[in-house]
C-alpha cells in the first residue's frame, strides 16, 4: 500500500485526509443534538458524512491512480453533462428545492447538487482549453469563448439562485485566465463591466441586499439580520484560546443556523479555541501552498492549470468561508471544503484532489 | 517563445499562490482578535444571552456488594434557581427565600441582581427546605434534579468504594477507578427564550435529561466486610497501634472479600479526615514482611528440590555468622525440620534454606508469588513495594531475603501470594469489581478469575499448607489464630520498622502480621492482618493471630462452611444464626462490657455500633447500667467511645438511627 503511494506528494494527501476525517468529527459535534431532536437519530449526519467520506476517499483513489491526460479527453463531454444537470434541476419531479432554492438533483437515497460538478467541469474545460490556445488569450477575441461559457454557467446558477457559486466560478475562471497570460487591463475592465450586474443583481433581492447591510453593521439588528454573523463571533470568543472542549459548544444548540454545513468552523473556534481555528487555516494555506508547486511543476501546461484550478477552487472556498464566518465577507452560503456536511461538496472536492496527486506524480524540473 | 510563456505562467502562478499567504494572515489576525483580544467581550455577551443552556449532572450509577446491597448511592436532590428577569420584584424575592434556605438576603440578591437569566440559589437542598421553598410560591424560581452521592453503609468497605467530590468526579477507591462506568452522560436544559428579541421557539424544546451511569457489584462482601473491620479495629486498639490492614480474599479466585483500614472514616463526611485516613493502605503502602516470606521462600525450595521437607538444619543455637552480620533467633534451636523452621520462624534456618537456594532461584520464585511488581488490582493508587534485582543483592542480602527484611511489599502482594500457595499454586488476579450491571441490575460486563501464573506444583503447595498448619497448633508461634472445628494453616510475622533517621532499624517500631487460609484441606479463606506499631507486644502471633482467628470464625459460620475437625467446646450463639443478622449480632456476642477485674473493679464501655435498641438495654440492664437512649433503629454513635472505662455515675448514651 505504501510503495503504491510513492511518488504522490504525501502532504497534499496527509492533509486532504486529516481535514476530511475531522470534518466528519465536527460534523457530528455541531449536529448531534439537532439531529436528536429532528431525526431521533444524533448519529444522523455523522453517518452520512462517514458515508460520503469514504465514498469520496475511493473516488479521490482512483483518480489519483488515473493518468489525469483521460480529463482533457473528457472535457467537453463533462461540460455538456454538467450544464444539462444545471438544467435539470428546474425541472419538476427530478429537482428538488430547500429554503427557496432550487439546487439539487434528487435521487433515491441522496440529493445531488449540479453546482459542485460545475466548480470541476469548468476547471476541467478551462485547462483543456488553455493547454491549446494559450496565446489567444492575450487578445480579448481570444476570451470571448471562456466567457459564454463561464455566462451560461453562472446564468443557469442564478436561477437556483446560488450567489455563491457563481462568484466561486467566477473567481477562478479569472484568476486561471490571469495565470494564462491574460492581460490585466482586460482583466479591469471584465470586472468594471461585470459590477453593475452584480449590483443588480444584490439590490434586486432583498434578502442578498440585507446581508450586506447587516455585513457593514450586524449590531443595527442583532436579533435578526445580524443575528448569524454576531452568535459567530460569539462562539469564536467562548472558544478563547483553547476552546470549550469538543462536543461542548453550546452557540451550535441554539444560534447558529448551519452549525453544521457553512458555520462549521464557529463550532471549531468554539469547542477548540484559537488554536483549533488557526490550525485549520494553516492546514488548508499549507494544503495550497503545496497544490501551488504541483502547478509550478506540472510536466504540461494542461496539468499546470488543472492544477492552478483546483488549487484555487479549494483555497478561495476555504479562505471565503474563514472570512465569512468571521465576519470579514458577507454571507454568502459558502461550504468550507472538507469539513462542512454536504455529499456533492466533500465527494467532488476529494475527486478534484484525486486528479491533483495524478499531476503531483509527474513533476518535473523540481529544484 | 514557448519557453518564455512557460515562465511568465509559473511567474503568474507564483504570484496567485503569494495571495494565499496574504488570506492566512488576515484569516490568523481576525482569529486573534476575536478569539484572544476581544474574547472577553464576546464571551461575557454569550454568556448573557436569554437562552441558558444549563447543564444537568449525571446520576452516578450505584456500587453494590456481593449481596446486593447499596454500598455508594446518588439520590437526586433539589437544586434551587432563579430566572432574575422574568422576576418581578428581586429584592422582595430574596427577603422572603433568605430565611428558608439558610443565606442572607444581601447575599441572595446579589446572586440575583444583573438582569440574569439564569443562576443557582442553592444546590441540593433538602426535601424540607424543598418543600417550604415551593410553599412560598414566589414566580422566578426553579426547582432542577440534581444527584448526591450518599454511602449507605458509611464506614464499611469506606477504603474500597472510595469517595466523590461535590462534582461527580470520583477522587478515591472503585469511584475513582471507574469513574466513567459509573459517570452518566451530562445532559441540558434549556431556562429561556432567545437572548437578541429572536423568538426561536425553543424554549421547553431542547431539553435532554442527564442519563444515569453504569452500576458496579463488587467482590466485596458487605458482612465479611464489616466483621474484618470490627475485628481489625479491636486488634488495633487494644494493642494500642497506630493502625492496621485486614483483607479477606477467596483464595480459589482472587475475589476480595472483604479489605479494610484502621482507622476508617465515613466518605458521607471525607472532608472531616486527615488526608492519610482516606488512604487504601493495603494497595498503596508498602511494609517489610518480616517471617511471613519464610512461607514462599519453603514453597520456592521445595519446589527446586533444594531441600526436602525433612532435611533438617542446624539453627546454631539462636546466633549464627553470615556475610560478616550475626542473625539471630527469638528462641534458641539446634536442630530444626524444614517445618519446625517454619512453626517457630527460625531466621537462621531460613537464611541456610535461601543460601541452599540461591539468589537467582530466589529471586524467580519470589517475582513469581506476585512480590517486585504491581498486582494489578482494580483500585488506584498501588505500590509496586521494594524487591531489588537479584543483580543488587550484595552479602547478607540472600539471607535476610530469606526471612523478610531488605524487601517490602504491599498487604494485596501478600494476600495475593498466600492465597496461591492455598490454591494449589496458582497466583491470581485479585479483583474487587465482580461486574458492570445497567440500571436494571442486568450484567453488562463480568469479570471472570484470572490465572496471572503458575508458582509451584499443587503438590509442594501441599506440604507448604501442612507445615503452616504447624504455625496455628500447639507450640508454633502462631497459636492464637486457631479456628475450633477447622485446620488454620498461617504464618506470623513482626518486622522491625525502618527508621527514617537513623536509617537502620528501629528498636520499639514494629509491624505485626499474620496471614494464612483456612480451612488449610479445602481452602475458603486467605485471611492477612497487619498491625502497624503495636505498643503492647511486638509479636504478630499475639497481636494479629487473634484477629485471624476471630475473622475466620465469624466468616465460615457467614458462609456456612461447616467444620471438618473435631470440635473443642459447643458451637457458640453465632455458629447457628442466619446469615444476615450477624453483624448485629456479631457485636453482641463479642463486644460485650467487660468487666474489668484487675483495675479498680470498674467497667469498660463495648462497642455498641450496629446494635438494636433491644441489645442494647439488655445488655446495659445486665450491667447495671443507666444509658440515654436517643432516636430509634441501629446504634450509629456512642459515648464514651469502645474500651474507656466507666463507673456506673458515668453520663452514658448512645445515638440509634434507621438501618438503611
Amino acid at each position: 500500500m505504501l510503495k503504491k503511494l510513492e511518488g504522490y506528494d504525501l502532504i497534499i494527501l496527509t492533509m486532504v485526509v486529516v481535514l476530511t476525517c475531522f470534518g466528519v468529527v465536527m460534523v457530528y459535534s455541531a449536529s448531534s443534538i439537532m439531529a436528536e431532536k429532528k431525526f431521533h437519530d444524533s448519529f444522523f449526519f455523522l453517518k452520512r458524512q462517514g458515508l460520503y467520506a469514504v465514498l469520496g476517499f475511493i473516488i479521490m483513489y482512483a483518480a489519483m491512480r488515473t493518468d489525469y491526460h483521460l480529463w482533457s479527453k473528457a472535457a467537453v463531454p463533462v461540460l455538456i453533462i454538467c450544464l444539462v444537470c444545471l438544467v435539470l434541476v428546474f425541472i419538476p419531479g427530478v429537482g428538488g428545492s430547500v429554503k427557496g432554492a432550487t439546487r439539487w438533483i434528487r435521487f433515491p437515497g441522496f440529493n445531488f447538487q449540479p453546482a459542485e460538478l460545475a466548480k470541476v467541469a469548468l476547471i476541467i474545460f478551462m485547462a483543456y482549453s488553455l493547454d491549446r490556445k494559450q496565446e489567444q488569450i492575450r487578445w480579448f477575441k481570444g476570451l470571448v469563448p471562456y466567457m459564454l461559457v463561464l455566462m451560461l454557467m453562472i446564468g443557469l446558477l442564478m436561477i437556483q439562485p446560488d450567489m455563491g457559486s457563481s462568484m466561486t466560478l467566477a473567481g477562478v475562471a479569472m484568476v486561471m485566465l490571469f495565470a494564462a497570460g491574460m492581460r490585466v487591463s482586460h482583466v479591469i475592465s471584465i470586472v468594471l463591466f461585470s459590477a453593475p450586474f452584480v449590483y443588480y443583481a444584490i439590490r434586486h433581492k432583498e434578502y442578498r441586499w440585507r446581508r450586506i447591510t447587516s455585513f457593514l453593521n450586524p449590531w443595527a439588528d442583532p436579533g435578526n439580520t445580524g443575528f448569524q454573523i454576531i452568535q459567530s463571533w460569539l462562539a469564536f470568543g467562548t472558544g478563547g484560546i483553547t476552546g470549550q472542549g469538543l462536543g461542548e459548544g453550546k452557540q451550535k444548540l441554539f444560534y447558529l443556523p448551519e452549525a453544521h454545513t457553512d458555520f462549521i468552523l464557529s463550532v471549531v473556534g468554539e469547542e477548540l479555541g484559537f488554536i483549533g481555528t488557526v490550525t485549520v487555516a494553516a492546514m488548508f494555506f499549507l494544503l495550497v501552498h503545496r497544490s501551488i508547486r504541483v502547478a509550478v511543476y506540472a510536466e504540461d501546461s494542461f496539468g499546470r492549470f488543472l492544477a492552478l484550478g483546483i488549487a484555487v477552487l479549494i483555497g478561495a472556498q476555504a479562505f471565503v468561508n474563514i472570512a465569512v464566518v468571521m465576519g470579514l465577507l458577507p454571507t454568502k452560503g459558502l461550504a468550507l471544503p472538507f469539513i462542512s456536511y454536504g455529499g456533492s461538496s466533500l465527494i467532488l472536492s476529494l475527486f478534484s484532489i484525486g486528479i491533483l496527486l495524478n499531476i503531483s506524480s509527474r513533476m518535473r524540473g523540481l529544484p | 517563445m514557448r519557453d518564455d510563456r512557460e515562465k511568465w505562467t509559473r511567474f503568474r502562478i507564483r504570484f496567485i499562490g503569494g495571495i494565499f499567504i496574504v488570506l492566512l494572515s488576515v484569516s490568523v489576525a481576525r482569529a486573534f482578535f476575536l478569539q484572544i483580544y476581544e474574547q472577553e467581550r464576546f464571551a461575557r455577551l454569550a454568556e448573557k444571552q436569554h437562552i441558558k443552556v444549563v447543564q444537568l449532572i449525571p446520576s452516578r450509577g450505584a456500587i453494590f456488594d456481593s449481596t446486593n446491597s447499596a454500598l455508594a448511592v446518588s439520590i437526586d436532590m433539589d437544586s434551587l434557581y432563579a430566572e432574575p428577569r422574568n422576576m418581578e420584584n428581586v429584592s422582595e424575592a430574596a427577603a422572603q427565600l433568605a430565611p428558608v434556605i439558610g443565606m442572607t438576603k444581601e447575599v441572595l440578591e446579589k446572586k440575583m441582581s444583573g438582569n440574569k437569566g439564569f443562576v443557582w440559589l442553592a444546590r441540593r437542598l433538602t426535601p424540607e427546605v424543598a418543600k417550604a421553598v415551593r410553599t412560598l410560591e414566589i414566580d422566578g424560581i426553579g426547582f432542577a434534579k440534581e444527584p448526591k452521592r450518599f454511602y449507605p453503609n458509611a464506614e464499611i468497605g469506606s477504603h474500597v468504594v472510595g469517595f466523590t467530590g461535590l462534582d461527580p468526579e470520583g477522587l478515591e477507591g472503585i469511584e475513582r477507578k471507574f469513574d466513567s462506568t459509573l459517570l452518566g452522560n451530562t445532559g441540558f436544559m434549556v431556562t429561556e427564550r432567545d437572548a437578541l428579541g429572536r423568538d426561536i421557539g425553543t424554549r421547553g424544546m431542547m431539553m435532554k435529561s442527564a442519563s444515569i451511569g453504569q452500576s458496579l457489584a463488587l467482590t466485596i462482601d458487605k458482612n465479611i466486610q464489616y466483621i474484618a473491620e470490627k475485628e481489625l479495629a479491636a486488634a488495633v486498639e487494644s494493642s494500642k497501634a497506630k493502625g492496621g490492614i485486614a483483607i479477606v480474599m477467596d483464595p480459589q479466585t482472587g475475589k476480595l472479600l472483604a479489605m479494610a483500614n484502621y482507622p476508617t472514616f465515613n466518605p458521607n463526611s471525607f472532608g472531616k479526615y486527615p488526608p492519610q485516613a482516606l488512604r487504601n493502605r493495603a494497595i498503596t503502602d508498602s511494609f517489610e514482611p518480616g517471617s511471613t516470606m519464610k512461607v514462599f521462600l519453603i514453597a520456592a525450595a521445595l519446589e527446586e528440590k533444594a531441600v526436602k521437607a525433612e532435611d533438617a538444619f542446624n539453627c546454631e543455637n539462636g546466633s549464627y555468622n553470615i556475610g560478616g552480620r550475626t542473625i539471630h533467633d527469638t528462641h534458641k534451636y539446634g536442630r530444626l525440620s524444614v517445618g519446625d523452621i517454619l512453626k517457630h520462624s527460625s531466621n537462621i534456618g531460613a537464611a541456610k534454606i535461601g543460601v541452599r537456594l540461591g539468589p537467582e532461584r530466589l529471586y524467580g520464585y519470589l517475582r513469581g508469588f506476585g512480590f517486585g511488581a504491581k498486582s494489578n488490582i482494580d483500585l488506584p493508587g498501588e505500590v509496586t513495594g521494594y524487591l531489588r534485582n537479584k543483580s543488587q543483592w550484595y552479602g547478607v542480602d540472600l539471607a535476610t531475603i530469606s526471612f523478610g527484611q531488605g524487601i517490602s511489599i504491599s498487604a494485596i502482594q501478600l494476600a495475593s501470594a498466600m492465597s496461591a500457595i492455598a490454591n494449589g499454586g496458582n497466583l491470581m488476579q485479585p479483583y474487587v469489581v465482580d461486574r458492570v450491571v445497567d440500571t436494571k441490575g442486568n450484567p453488562i460486563k463480568q469479570f471472570s478469575p484470572v490465572v496471572k501464573q503458575k508458582v509451584v506444583s499443587p503438590e509442594t503447595a501441599r506440604i507448604v499448607a501442612n507445615m503452616m498448619e504447624g504455625v496455628a497448633a500447639e507450640g508454633g508461634t502462631g497459636t492464637a489464630a486457631g479456628v475450633d472445628g477447622y485446620k488454620v494453616a498461617g504464618k506470623t510475622g513482626t518486622a522491625q520498622k525502618a527508621d527514617p533517621v537513623t536509617k537502620g532499624y528501629s528498636q520499639d517500631k514494629r509491624t505485626a502480621s499474620f496471614v494464612g487460609f483456612v480451612p488449610s484441606d479445602h481452602p475458603r479463606l486467605t485471611i492477612l492482618i497487619v498491625v502497624d506499631e503495636p505498643k503492647t507486644s511486638p509479636y504478630g502471633g499475639v497481636v494479629a493471630a487473634p484477629a485471624f482467628s476471630a475473622i475466620a470464625k465469624q466468616s465460615l459460620c457467614y458462609l456456612r462452611v461447616p467444620p471438618n475437625q473435631p470440635l473443642k467446646k459447643k458451637p457458640g450463639v453465632i455458629e447457628v444464626k442466619k446469615a444476615l443478622p450477624v453483624i448485629a449480632e456479631a457485636s453482641e456476642s463479642t463486644e460485650e462490657i467487660t468487666l474489668d477485674s484487675q483495675n479498680s473493679g470498674g467497667l469498660v464501655m463495648g462497642n455498641f455500633r450496629g446494635m438494636s435498641m433491644r441489645q442494647v438495654l439488655q445488655t446495659m440492664e445486665k450491667r447495671g447500667m443507666n444509658i440515654r437512649l436517643i432516636g430509634s433503629g441501629r446504634v450509629i454513635e456512642q459515648s464514651p467511645p469502645p474500651g474507656r472505662r466507666i463507673t456506673p455515675s458515668d453520663p452514658v448514651w448512645v445515638r440509634l438511627a434507621p438501618s438503611a
